[in-house]
């Protein structure tokens, strides 16, 4: 019996190509893996913005932290300022945004009304932590969630 | 002849042969003229077969290289330092700014210049399948696409490096282009990112691109590239000379004691002695010393001309990474602005569904161009006489479709660059512009 598949150099040969294959694989998937962060340090999503008196009636930008804090009768808002479409920052008009980078355009409410941008601008929630706001980048809600004006106290 | 072993001279043995015979032994006896053949068409080495373009390109990455490699010594990747240090070469580093300046002005011709060999390699037929037995230039040309698209991409990441305000939002519009690919766009951006937002993860990976993976990748595909012409038989423009040659029953059967067919002596012969170019005296030269002196000359010129235009146009450098203000307009580099045009005016609602520019002008379109251009050289149905001819009566119709694409994809940079203003809106060059918009 010699065919060529059944002799014990052909298996040797065999075993070797697979073991240098799955070697070379491994190394291959190792160094894709290895280039996927397991930790990021990157800032916590959830930002303090500061006391309530730095939000008069209006609109304010918070550049650092890219979100449009709106303060009305109602209480506060915060509308984020990463144009949907391939995330400039979008600048305030008169009455709602644009974005400098392909022009879309967005109402005080933050729905796109021209340009490119596929989606209205998000909301994020605020919360309050002991007596400043703080805003969550990472969540959206909708447009109707407001945050009460009076600083509740407690724990953030 | 004493066998002295190796010396010295033999580094530049053969680059100046007093005889054929000696520039034919330089081909096996110099580590650099190794990859020229022994004997070309005078048709191939003509200035308007080519136009010398893909060499042209090589001296480009050539330049590329060697100035890199100087700022490498100098630029410092890291998202704290990167500015100042591009800052320093520019203003305080001697030569810095024309070293800089060369680098980004060759980068820019580079983009050019491939893609002028891409068209001439289109209207003159040179991708065809139909060729001498062996040859199969569709491999080339589709090697030369993935050389186009590094390209690209080269010049993308080395234009994040400053870590400028341009920097920052062509990386972030860039990635979140990426992010638009359906189910892995997201997973795709953060990996190129090493992370979800622009930061040092970020810059260190396009530095490695730009620096090490990108040029390793251009290195090994360009030798492949020149090695597959020696292959295919030379330039497509030579199956021409070869055809007319038989036609006339021109062809000399390589006689022992031809300069030519030196190489070919040892047993089975190489490459050169049995090419159809060493059959055809007539219409062949020596290889050596013509294209050693062609290659020389458009290098010098390509020199000359990056380090004039270095010096004439410097490198720009805006106002440091500012990840809260986005630049009003905010414009990637001309070669990406038909792009940019796209995916800004692609995006409409049919019913209630929102199309996304962003997928569609940033990854669809380009993806289905770069396939149609891959997809090519199989569909092309024109006659083997249209191999190497420039315009070739066979091809009308295809030309213009080629054509009209590269002027569709022109008129859009053109929009892109000259007519677009602040918020991306039409604006007409002689218009005075707007007034500088104002963040609250
Ligand atoms: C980094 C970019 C590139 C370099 C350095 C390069 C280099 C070269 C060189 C030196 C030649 C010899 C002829 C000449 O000088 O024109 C050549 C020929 C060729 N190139 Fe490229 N090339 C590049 C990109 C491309 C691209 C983008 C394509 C097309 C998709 C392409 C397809 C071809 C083909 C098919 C040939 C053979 C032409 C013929 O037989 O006439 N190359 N290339
Ligand atoms: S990123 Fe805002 S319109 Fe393109």
């Amino acid at each position: 019996m010699s065919e060529p598949g059944t002799t014990r150099r052909g298996f040797l040969g065999r075993s070797a190509t697979i073991a240098v294959v799955v070697g070379l694989v491994g190394h291959v998937i190792a160094w894709l893996r290895s280039l996927v962060p397991n930790v990021l340090y990157e800032p916590p999503m959830k930002r303090r913005l500061g006391a309530p008196d730095q939000f008069p009636t209006g609109r304010t930008y918070v550049a650092e932290h890219n979100v449009f804090v709106i303060h009305d009768t109602r209480g506060f808002r915060a509308l984020s300022a990463v144009c949907t479409h391939l995330g400039c920052s979008v600048g305030a008009k008169q009455e709602g945004y644009h974005c400098p980078c392909h022009g879309s355009v967005f109402d005080a409410e933050g729905v796109n009304t021209e340009g490119p941008a596929p989606r209205p601008l998000p909301w994020h929630p605020l919360s309050w932590r002991g007596k400043a706001l703080v805003v969550d980048l990472g969540t959206t809600v909708d447009a109707d969630t407001v945050l009460d004006p009076k600083p509740k106290g407690g724990s953030g | 002849m004493s066998a002295p072993g190796w010396r010295p001279r033999d580094l530049v043995k053969g680059f100046r042969p007093r005889t054929p015979r000696e520039g034919a032994d330089a081909v096996v006896q110099n580590f650099v003229l190794h990859a020229f053949p022994v004997r070309v068409t005078k048709k191939a080495l003509g200035w308007l077969t080519s136009g010398w373009l893909g060499t042209i390109s090589l001296h480009l990455f050539l330049v590329l290289t060697l100035t890199g490699a100087v700022l490498l010594f100098i630029y410092v990747p890291s998202v704290e330092r990167a500015y100042a240090s591009v800052k320093d070469i520019e203003f305080v580093t001697s030569f810095g700014g024309w070293l800089r300046g060369t680098h980004r002005i060759a980068a820019h011709l580079m983009v050019i210049v491939v893609v002028l060999h891409l068209v001439r390699v289109f209207l003159t037929g040179a991708y065809k399948k139909e060729g001498p037995p062996g040859a199969y230039r569709p491999l080339n040309w589709w090697v030369g696409l993935v050389l186009l698209l590094l390209t690209f991409f080269l010049s993308f990441t080395g234009y994040l490096l400053p870590w400028d305000q341009l920097a920052f939002w062509a990386i972030t519009v860039g990635t979140q282009i990426a992010a638009s690919v359906p189910l892995i766009g997201e997973e795709i951006r953060q990996l190129l990112l090493g992370g979800t937002t622009v930061g040092q993860p970020a810059l260190i990976r396009f530095y490695v691109l730009h620096c090490f993976v990108l040029p390793a990748l251009v290195i090994y595909l360009v030798a492949y590239h020149m090695w597959r012409i020696r292959k295919d038989g030379g330039l497509a423009a030579t199956d021409r000379v070869v055809e007319d040659a038989k036609a006339q029953a021109r062809v000399v059967p390589p006689a022992p004691g031809k300069t030519y067919t030196l190489m070919g002596a040892t047993e089975g012969g190489t490459v050169q002695a049995h090419t159809p170019v060493a059959l055809i005296e007539r219409e062949s030269t020596p290889a050596i010393p013509a294209i050693v002196r062609r290659a020389f000359a458009t290098f010098v010129l390509t020199l000359a001309v990056c380090s004039l235009l270095g010096v004439m146009l410097p490198a720009p450098l805006e106002e440091p990474a500012n990840p809260a203000v986005t630049p009003n307009p905010a414009k990637a580099p001309w070669y990406f602005l038909w792009l940019q045009e796209l995916v800004s005016i692609l995006t409409f609602q049919v019913g209630d569904v929102t199309v996304d520019g962003a997928f569609l002008g940033g990854v669809l379109l380009p993806g289905l161009l770069v396939l149609l251009l891959a997809a090519w050289p199989l569909l092309d149905r024109s006659p083997a006489a249209a191999v190497g001819v420039w315009f070739h009566s066979s091809r009308k119709v295809q030309n213009r479709v080629f054509l009209a694409l590269l002027f569709a994809t022109a008129v859009l940079t053109v929009i892109g660059t000259f007519l677009r203003g602040p918020y991306w809106a039409w604006m007409w060059p002689w218009d005075a512009p707007p007034a500088p918009p104002t963040w609250m």
